[in-house]
């Protein structure tokens, strides 16, 4: 009797300390929420409430109809999608061929790809800067495609290729036999199994271009190519024009695709992480 | 047994070149697979990187190529990043350790100590507190790093506002040099201590059941059981996870530099985001370089410790 009091007890407290956890993680989250949904028109407010006193969804059709949020919105996608693309379309073609051929270079070629995670990718912005001058390229999205394709090459190749040598080999020994191409097994066969892998290196890449601030901020110089994150980072530092439920608004709007995705493949994307990643 | 003799010999006879060159062009179509990416990387970063590393032993920055006066300093540079001419850099550098060795120990210990309690095995709405748990880390650290600024905001923010209703003095979040290294740090842990939760988990729930039971047996404290059953088969999942996390805080701009863009005065600068002001504010190219550089050859080092210890433990896991 007493030792099952004691396990309640003790339970008791369990859930005392994770409510108090997570009654502390979520503080940023529900201000964020909270200033988004409040209706009050000042730029900023100084009393608090926990429930947003008159809540709307005001600041979210602003922030929707603003064209410059929107353009932001748009180059942002651009960005993000293109890198994706071209970054994986490069990177599954490289790890099929570094999983499956026995080719002369194979090794150095895998672990100069290693080096490349380790040098970090600040040590290349001026002379990329310089390049992009050089190609004439600047304020392209071809630029920063480019440049965000690079940049997470590496990882993207050794992820896929992981997962490529998971793969049993006797699949396309059968294929082979059947009379298929390379090319035939590549598109057909491996491109289908390799779905789940792609899609977390996919996440990764994504990611990238969304979020990063300096990369754009260094070379895009017009402000029609803006992205999302210079926006947002404008309007941060500028709360007399802009309202922070405003902000908050274009804050969640930037993240919540991103967050949801995050959440539903949490397992994968820590193992990937773990895995493959060498580099944040 | 004959044929396979007489093969052999055939193999050894042909040059070694001659191989080489067989095997490159029965394997011809990896080399199709493999160039774009290579040399999308060779062309747009390892190119650069390159060059960066020779802009080191160089005097470039925004007047010497406007003058046309660039030339070869051979390690100036670095005489002066790491020595007494330039004590801002290496007070970056150490500024830098602090951060780093403040946020991981707090990563580690906090992701720990949450895995330890969700691993409770009588626990309920486990699901629900890990998911409320995790949700920092699948925020956009770019934004969540926006956010923060906003709540300590020293007239407007969230903190003061509460510190003001309950009548206390206002604090100076980010114009304190010190409070404002230690603002960021908050920050920090909240974003990564996930991370180091869910790796926690993931390896607790790989410890089979019965070494506890049969510890039980044994009549272990719940003391022993964590020390000696629990933490050391953490180590081997934790330790990468560690030192991957220690690279990341090492390198990490965002939070710096979004939260208190260096400042006050420098106060908060670490390497990535003193670099950044470097290159951005003076235009001095070549010590942009030199500081990158320098912070290459810690990473590399911090990577080589990270593969060591990698493969020792996987040995270790062998046997």
């Amino acid at each position: 009797m007493s030792r099952k009091m004691k396990e309640k007890i003790s339970y008791f407290f369990t859930h005392l300390f994770m409510i108090t956890v997570c009654m502390i993680t979520l503080v940023p989250i529900w201000w964020v929420l909270n200033t988004a949904l409040d209706s009050r028109t000042t730029l900023v407010t100084t009393d608090l409430y926990l429930l947003p006193q008159n809540p709307t969804i005001q600041n979210f059709t602003t922030v929707l109809s603003h064209p410059r949020f929107l353009m932001w919105l748009k180059n942002s996608f651009i960005f993000a999608a293109g890198t994706t693309i071209f970054c994986l379309t490069l990177a599954t073609l490289a790890a099929y061929a570094f999983s499956r051929f026995d080719f002369p270079g194979k090794k150095s070629g895998l672990a100069s790809f290693v080096v490349y995670m380790m040098l970090p990718a600040t040590a290349s912005l001026v002379p990329q800067l310089m390049l992009v001058k050089v190609l004439g390229i600047k304020n392209t999205y071809m630029s920063l495609i480019f440049i965000w394709s690079a940049a997470n090459m590496a990882f993207a190749v050794w992820n896929l290729k992981g997962y490529f040598d998971t793969v049993p080999k006797s699949i396309e020994e059968a294929a082979i036999v059947d009379g298929a191409s390379r090319l035939q097994i590549f598109t057909l066969i491996m491109l289908p199994l390799a779905k789940p892998a792609i899609a977390i290196t996919a996440i990764f890449v994504f990611t990238a271009p969304w979020t990063d601030y300096v990369t754009s901020y260094l070379f895009l110089s017009d402000g029609s190519m803006y992205t999302l994150a210079q926006g947002l980072f404008g309007w941060a530092a500028d709360f007399r024009t802009v309202s922070w439920g405003v902000f908050c608004a274009g804050s969640i709007i930037m993240a919540l695709p991103l967050t949801i995705i995050y959440m539903v493949f949490q397992k994968y994307i820590v193992s990937g992480l773990t895995v493959g990643g060498v580099k944040g | 047994m004959k044929p396979v003799i007489v093969s052999e010999k055939t193999t050894s006879t042909i040059s070694k070149e001659g191989k080489l060159w067989h095997r490159m062009k029965k394997n011809k179509q990896a080399y199709y697979y493999v160039l774009p990416s290579m040399l999308l990387v060779l062309i747009i970063s390892i190119g650069p990187i390159i060059y960066g590393i020779g802009l080191s032993f160089f005097n470039s920055n925004l007047y010497t190529m406007g003058q046309d006066t660039v030339r070869f300093v051979g390690l100036r540079n670095y005489i002066r990043a790491l020595g007494g001419l330039d004590a801002e850099f290496f007070r970056v550098l150490i500024r830098t350790f602090v951060w780093t060795f403040a946020n991981v120990f707090f990563h580690v210990t906090v992701g720990l100590v949450l895995a330890l309690t969700l691993n409770r095995p009588k626990l309920r709405w486990k699901g629900f507190y890990r998911t409320l748990i995790i949700l920092p880390w699948a925020i956009p650290q770019f934004v969540t790093a926006l956010v923060w600024r906003m709540m300590y905001n020293e007239q407007f923010g969230f903190f003061n506002i509460i510190l003001r209703n309950l009548g206390i003095q206002p604090v100076p979040w980010l114009s304190h040099p010190q409070l404002a290294l230690m603002s960021a740090i908050i920050v920090n842990i909240w974003l990564g201590f996930p991370f180091m939760t869910m790796v926690a988990t993931g390896a607790l729930q790989s410890i089979p059941r019965d070494y506890y039971e049969a510890a039980d047996i044994d009549g272990a404290t719940p003391w022993q059981k964590l020390r000696n059953i629990t933490l050391p088969l953490l180590k081997p999942a934790m330790l990468p996870a560690t030192i991957l996390g220690t690279i990341w805080t090492f390198t990490n701009f965002n939070v710096i530099y979004l939260i208190t863009g260096g400042g006050p005065n420098k106060a908060t600068e670490i390497v990535s985001t003193y670099q950044f002001n470097v290159l951005t504010q003076q235009n001095a190219y070549s010590m942009a370089a030199t500081y990158s550089v320098i912070v290459s050859i810690i990473l590399i080092a911090i990577t080589m410790i990270n593969m060591r210890v990698t493969k020792a433990l996987s040995q270790e896991g062998v046997e």
